[in-house]
């Protein structure tokens, strides 16, 4: 039997591409538009689904600046039915931005939780336990298939070499890895047309988060020979030759 | 018999006035019937009468193209010429048949009226010659018809294929029936002396035929007649008036697409809530719904399907025959049986309606599907990935879109709109042109040939203000990403005054000329030129010399270009300049796609064959070792398929490439990546 899900997705702008300061020489997003990240997308799009089979509502959370007002706009165009955008985001702070995540979803009633297992910026896949901890609710992490069933979720979660079937009891954490589905691209016109769904936009709650200190940013050191080959002609002989020479073959 | 005193004779040894009522009588009640049948059929799709007949009247600017069309059977003698040439034979002689019928009441009346018989004497003998040809012709068209039929039964259900019989077998009855009415009267009234006018009557002989067998052959001759003009909206036969509305209502370019909706107009009010692509008949307009209803199932676009040729799901023959079954049985759900693989094979290259007889136009259709599996977010990663591609990079590619031509004022000092102190022509360089090596060759090539003319002065680039055309977004069906896009661009050009743009791809060449007016009436002032017609003008003008050589080449024309745009003689006077030219058997607006376009270069199809190595081993086929192209995606569909299927045997070159390296005076090869 199918019971009306609520669902709450967290979904993260990320910039588009990192470019090289003219200053530094050093990496920075500033300036660079933000997309959608892409985990958040196919956990936007499985929040979708499991709504569009079982019933219910899917709200849409993000934790940014206005410039992720666009982005969330797409999410919204995908299937979402509200979003919440909250604001104060300032930089990769995975523990701030789980406190900051659990205190506001603590205010609100819900079954899944649902997030990309690591955002493609940072990568460091640390919010989706963090919040499943504070929450002190189960957490079925990097999933690539979900199933609900009554009160209960059940996943699949995949590890380098193998899967683990799992079962909790909602409310419950999920992550989702980027193999669980295909997401939908909205078209642009149904992007603009979102705007017509409820976004509500809000502060961040100041909250207290044993927090890493960011250094700095550097592009990773390259150990690549940089050979360019720029005969398309001869490409696939010229290339294999180098490899050859490499392979010491 | 004196010549003079011959006339036509007017129900001769018929009982009078009975026949004269029953022949009017019947002849009215075909025409009612013949019209509430049209009524009931075209009603569901919301027009009435009258509003049909009008849409035909409106259309007159568009007959005489029609006639000539149908007088020359041209697209009928193109492909499947045995059967066209049956089907020809069939419509002169219905025509003559029709004038005939005409010649008689005419001469009635005016008798009656005027006592003026004209139907008579050396005319009546001349064109009695005439009618007792056009039996046999009519006879013959039909019972080649009737072949053509049996041989592609297979298209048609039972009530179809039943009724083309009728009408084929109808035909012949009224061929046969009309010769031994003639018959009859010519011996009766002892005309046995101009025999030579009437050579069914003598190879006939006298048939013995009672009066009453006469009479009623007479009138089963009148009532079938009749008959098969009340009847025609219900049968297959509608083609032959659905034909006419369709050329009459045709009036985009073929290589123009419908636009669902205004973005800017949708943007300014607000009201999002626009009903974009086709599922159910309902979402077309009347015209739109009767299009296909046209269709005969020929075969003919089938033909010349390169997605069929490639073994894909898609035939545009079944596709035209499930639209029109499925809108004539007023279907909610045309994707019960058509399929969305079917909807993706295609390439637009638009083969399909440039061969059909009766203007089906397949594309249409097609994109307008594909246009809801859009909205429906219904796409796969490959489709996806274009979309974000687009919306993300603002470019096909998926490149960082900035400094995308910074080489182009590097090398050549081509400035930015931005930057120019003034310039005539805009050069669009395109999406595959800006980032790829190969397709950069063509570019610098082009580039030394302006050099050369002394004319790169005049040229500025948009550099990292120029984005996507908007053609792939648009044939995968995002209408709005297309038109976004259109507004962008439209909005640059006449911030710098653009009045020429040079484009370096057949696609975005067609957009621009074709779609984007519909946007903004604004670029109706914007001459539009593919590369290859300034190159010919630079040739013709005598600014670049080439040298003509004795080498084998042949032309692989692009779809957008020569069939949609019929851009067909600058290349070949170009090679023809520099070269000696081999054509294809298809070439020019018959062209074969390179299986790039309708956005498939992004996207993979379920195919037993490549599109682009069918294509590849054709233009290998000429003998020439050398296939010039004119479009960057079709340079890299061959030159890929020349080496995976031919060996490399093929060499695939640009025309700017190429006539940059027939350039006089020992220039040696530029352009190409070293
Ligand atoms: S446009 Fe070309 S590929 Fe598409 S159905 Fe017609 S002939 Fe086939
Ligand atoms: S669509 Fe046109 S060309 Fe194709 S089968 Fe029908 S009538 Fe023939």
């Amino acid at each position: 039997m199918y019971v009306a899900l609520n669902i709450l997705v967290f979904l993260k702008a990320i910039p588009e591409d990192v470019k090289e300061d003219p200053r530094t020489h050093g990496p920075t997003v500033e300036g660079v538009k933000l997309k959608m990240d892409d985990i958040s997308r196919n956990a936007v799009e499985e929040a979708i689904r499991l709504k569009e089979k079982h019933g219910g509502r899917a709200t849409g959370i993000t934790f940014g600046s206005d410039a992720a007002t666009l982005v969330m706009k797409e999410a919204l165009a995908m299937g979402l039915d509200e979003g919440v955008l909250i604001k104060g985001y300032a930089g990769n702070n995975p523990s701030l931005t789980a406190s900051v995540l659990a205190e506001r979803v603590s205010r609100m009633q819900w079954d899944l939780l649902m997030f990309g297992f690591s955002s493609a910026d940072s990568y460091t896949a640390q919010v989706p336990p963090m919040v499943s901890y504070m929450l002190k609710r189960p957490l079925i992490g990097n999933a690539v298939s979900l199933r609900v069933e009554g009160k209960t979720v059940k996943g699949v979660s995949s590890y380098e070499d193998y899967n683990v079937a799992y079962e909790a009891e909602m409310p419950a954490v999920i992550s989702v890895a980027q193999e669980i589905n295909t997401p939908r691209i909205p078209t642009l016109l149904q992007i603009m047309a979102a705007s017509k769904k409820p976004l509500s936009v809000e502060q961040a709650q100041a909250q207290s988060a044993r927090t890493l200190q960011v250094l700095g940013h550097t592009f990773p050191m390259s150990q690549r020979k940089r050979i360019i080959f720029e005969d398309t002609n001869k490409g696939v002989e010229e290339v294999a030759a180098v490899l050859r020479q490499v392979l010491g073959k | 018999m004196i010549l003079s005193a011959l006339v036509y004779p007017e129900y001769y040894g018929l009982p009078l006035p009975i026949t004269a009522v029953a022949v009017y009588t019947s002849a009215i009640a075909s025409v009612i019937i013949f019209l509430v049948a049209l009524r009931g059929k075209v009603k569901p799709y919301g027009v009435g009468i009258w509003g049909f007949l009008l849409s035909l009247l409106r259309g007159y600017r568009r007959w005489p193209g029609y006639i000539y069309d149908i007088a020359l059977h041209r697209r009928l003698l193109r492909t499947r010429g045995r059967h066209g040439v049956g089907h020809a034979l069939m419509i002169y002689g219905l025509i003559l048949s029709f004038i005939g019928t005409m010649l008689v009441a005419l001469n009635q009346y005016l008798g009656i009226i005027f006592g003026y018989r004209p139907y008579s004497g050396q005319l009546f003998l001349d064109y009695s010659f005439v009618m007792d040809l056009t039996s046999w012709i009519l006879f013959v068209g039909s019972a080649v018809g009737a072949l053509s039929l049996l041989s592609r039964l297979k298209n048609y259900r039972l009530n179809e294929a039943a009724s083309y019989l009728i009408y084929l077998l109808g035909f012949m009855f009224l061929s046969v029936s009309g010769a031994v009415i003639e018959d009859y009267r010519v011996y009766a009234l002892g005309l046995t002396g101009y025999l030579g006018y009437f050579p069914n009557a003598e190879l006939l002989g006298r048939i013995s035929l009672s009066t009453q067998a006469y009479v009623a052959i007479y009138y089963l001759h009148f009532l079938t007649a009749f008959a098969l003009i009340a009847i025609m909206p219900y049968t297959e036969v509608a083609h032959s008036y659905l034909n006419l509305l369709n050329y009459s209502t045709r009036e985009r370019a073929s290589g123009e697409l419908s636009k669902p909706f205004d973005l800017k107009s949708v943007m300014q009010s607000g009201n999002y809530e626009v009903k974009v692509g086709l599922k159910s008949y309902k979402d077309l307009d009347w015209a739109g719904a009767l299009n296909p209803q046209a269709c005969v199932g020929c075969n003919r676009c089938e033909e010349v399907c390169p997605a069929t040729a490639a073994g894909r799901e898609l035939s545009p023959t079944r596709l035209a025959l499930k639209l029109k079954r499925g809108i004539s049985s007023l279907s909610d759900d045309l994707f019960q049986t058509i399929s969305e693989e079917e909807i993706w094979g295609c390439t637009t290259c638009g083969a399909c309606m440039h061969a059909c007889p009766v203007y089906v136009r397949h594309v249409d259709y097609i994109v307008d599907f594909r246009r809801s599996l859009t909205f429906g977010m219904k796409l796969d990663s490959k489709k996806s990935g274009l979309l974000m591609n687009l919306n993300q990079y603002g470019n096909s590619v998926g490149i960082q879109n900035q400094g995308r031509n910074a080489w182009i004022t590097n090398e050549f000092g081509v400035p930015r709109a931005s930057e120019s102190s003034g310039f005539k022509y805009l050069l669009w360089v395109g999406c595959m042109n800006s980032f790829d090596e190969r397709a950069k060759g063509s570019v610098r090539s082009f580039l030394e040939l302006l050099k050369d003319s002394g004319e790169l002065g005049e040229y500025a680039i948009l550099g990292d203000e120029e984005t996507d055309c908007g053609d792939p977004a648009r044939r995968l069906g995002e209408e709005s990403l297309f038109q976004n896009f259109a507004l962008n661009n439209i909005e640059l050009f006449k911030k710098y005054n653009v009045k020429n743009i040079v484009v370096m791809c057949p696609h975005g060449y067609n957009t621009f000329k074709n779609e984007y007016k519909d946007i903004d009436k604004w670029m109706e002032g914007v001459n539009v030129y593919h590369y290859a017609e300034i190159i010919d003008r630079l040739v013709k003008e005598g600014r670049v010399s080439v040298e003509k050589t004795n080498e084998a080449v042949t032309i692989h024309d692009p779809c957008y270009l020569a069939r949609h745009n019929s851009v067909v003689n600058p290349q070949r006077e170009l090679i023809n300049a520099a070269a000696r030219l081999v054509e294809p058997e298809r070439h020019g607006r018959d062209t074969f796609c390179c299986g790039a376009g309708g956005a498939n270069y992004w996207y993979e199809v379920n195919e037993k064959s490549r599109i682009s190595h069918i294509r590849a081993k054709q233009l290998y086929d000429t003998g020439a070792g050398k296939a010039i192209t004119l479009c960057p995606f079709c340079n890299a569909m061959l030159n890929d398929a020349s080496t995976v299927a031919l060996n490399g045997k093929l060499e695939v070159i640009d025309i700017a490439s190429y006539l940059a390296m027939s350039r006089k005076k020992g220039s040696d090869i530029i352009g190409q990546p070293k």
